[in-house]
């Protein structure tokens, strides 16, 4: 058997442990309120599946939490560009973003919620989780371009453009798509959390919470299987991005650059 | 190109001190002198990477191709697009140092020396005035050394080469004037 038939029997094997483990504990405890069964969930996603609502409110939750992350790499980027060439500009922002990181996301989404109108707040929280990730590791891409090759830019008189496009962002690539796959599982995360709080009529948090306080909870196990899957995929996808277009500049960083 | 006094120093270090030499203007010149006495730098100073502390030097290349210690070729790109970066007819002179075979191929795939021919092609696809070559044959077979030679040789009719290595051999060959550092 080849090392991908081994990796999926193994992944497939493990599926099976905690699926049973879930069903052995459901029974175990026997009160669907309490923990519905792997089955019953299945089945409410299923339901929950056909209905245009559900596609509705992951859509939007999607577009929201995509923007907000798109918009951070960008805005992260280019707030990168600025402090790794002005130290002043570093030395002011550094503050903040470093009270953005560590303070907890629930007190940005309560804060946010006295500002920001409810339905594009996930968008803004999703954003200002992302921001500094971004930020902290295309700085450092910037910053640890490989001196050698800026060397023969300059002996060979390369126009400045020229150094950029072939020098300075394929150096900063690796630590940009870093940033990016980390951003991601904290933009969605951060991103449904604020939904939950300030529930915008059409998302999955809204749904979530309803079907908290009306106690249906094989439906709140269906809509954060949903979050879950929705998760891997874009990790997945990500991750086929990163190994696709990054592949060359991840191991020229592994191999010390300039060889 | 002339130095006159030229003296270098690195964090108050002096590396090369009231250097003095008017270089041809075609032929090969060797660098010839124990490690750390200064050879690199000198080589630095041709392609106006260091500027002298003090002293100066007259009618300094324009448009110096170096072929550095190092191979420095950008990993991300492959052997061809390399030598694209900075010359013309990239694929001749890949031919030219016998890496017809790996123009598609990225430095982590190619062996030592191969990195180091296409660091050669590099520097010889560029326009330039003048060859600066760091120890250009380390790692290369005895034949491909040849190869290079001839190649060189034919360079150094109309412009100058200016090389440092530790073999004598490699001097002989290229028929080079000594500069003993």
């Amino acid at each position: 058997m080849n090392q991908t038939g081994k990796k999926i029997l193994i992944g497939l094997g493990v599926a099976i442990f905690w699926i049973g483990a879930w069903e052995l504990l459901c029974l175990a405890v026997a009160s669907e309120l309490l923990l519905p069964s792997p089955l019953q969930v299945v089945t409410v996603w299923f339901d929950l599946a056909k209905t245009s609502t559900f596609w509705v409110a992951t859509g939007y939750s999607l577009l929201r939490i995509s923007v907000g992350f798109l918009l951070a790499v960008l805005c992260g980027c280019l707030l990168a560009a600025f402090t790794a060439r002005v130290k002043l500009a570093k030395a002011l922002i550094t503050p903040i973003l470093k009270v953005i990181r560590a303070a907890p996301v629930a007190s940005f989404i309560i804060l946010a919620l006295v500002w920001i109108k409810t339905d594009s707040l996930p968008l803004w929280i999703s954003f200002l989780m992302v921001l500094p990730i971004v930020w902290a590791n295309v700085e450092e891409g910037i910053l640890q371009v490989d001196g050698k090759l800026l060397e023969v830019a300059k002996v060979y008189h390369l126009p400045a453009k020229k150094v950029w496009r072939e020098i300075r962002f394929p150096s900063l690539v690796p630590y940009l798509l870093a940033s990016m796959k980390t951003g991601l599982g904290f933009a969605w995360k951060s991103g449904i959390a604020a939904e939950i709080i300030c529930r915008p009529t059409t998302s999955i948090g809204n749904y979530l919470q309803k079907a908290k306080l009306s106690l249906e909870t094989p439906s709140v196990f269906a809509w954060t299987l949903t979050v879950i899957l929705l998760s891997v995929l874009l990790e997945k996808l990500l991750t086929k991005l990163v190994s696709q277009k990054g592949k060359r500049f991840e191991q020229s960083k592994k191999e010390g650059r300039a060889v | 190109m002339i130095f006159s006094h030229v003296s270098f120093s690195y964090d108050q270090k002096p590396v090369i001190q009231d250097f003095s030499y008017e270089f041809q203007k075609t032929g090969v010149t060797c660098l010839f002198g124990p490690s750390g006495c200064g050879k690199t730098t000198l080589l630095r100073l041709m392609c106006g990477l260091e500027k002298p502390t003090k002293g100066f030097i007259q009618e300094a290349p324009a448009n110096p191709s170096v072929v550095f210690q190092e191979d420095r070729l950008l990993p991300w790109k492959t052997a061809k697009q390399n030598v694209d970066l900075v010359g013309t007819e990239s694929e001749k002179w890949l031919q030219l140092v016998g890496l017809k075979d790996s123009l598609s191929q990225y430095p982590a795939e190619l062996s030592g020396g191969m990195c180091r021919r296409v660091a050669l092609a590099r520097a010889l696809a560029a326009p330039s005035d003048i060859l600066l070559l760091d120890e250009p044959f380390t790692g290369l077979e005895e034949e491909r050394i040849q190869e290079i030679v001839a190649i060189l040789l034919e360079y150094a009719k109309e412009k100058p080469v200016i090389l440092i290595t530790h073999k004598m051999e490699e001097a002989t060959m290229l028929n080079a004037t000594i500069v003993n550092l």
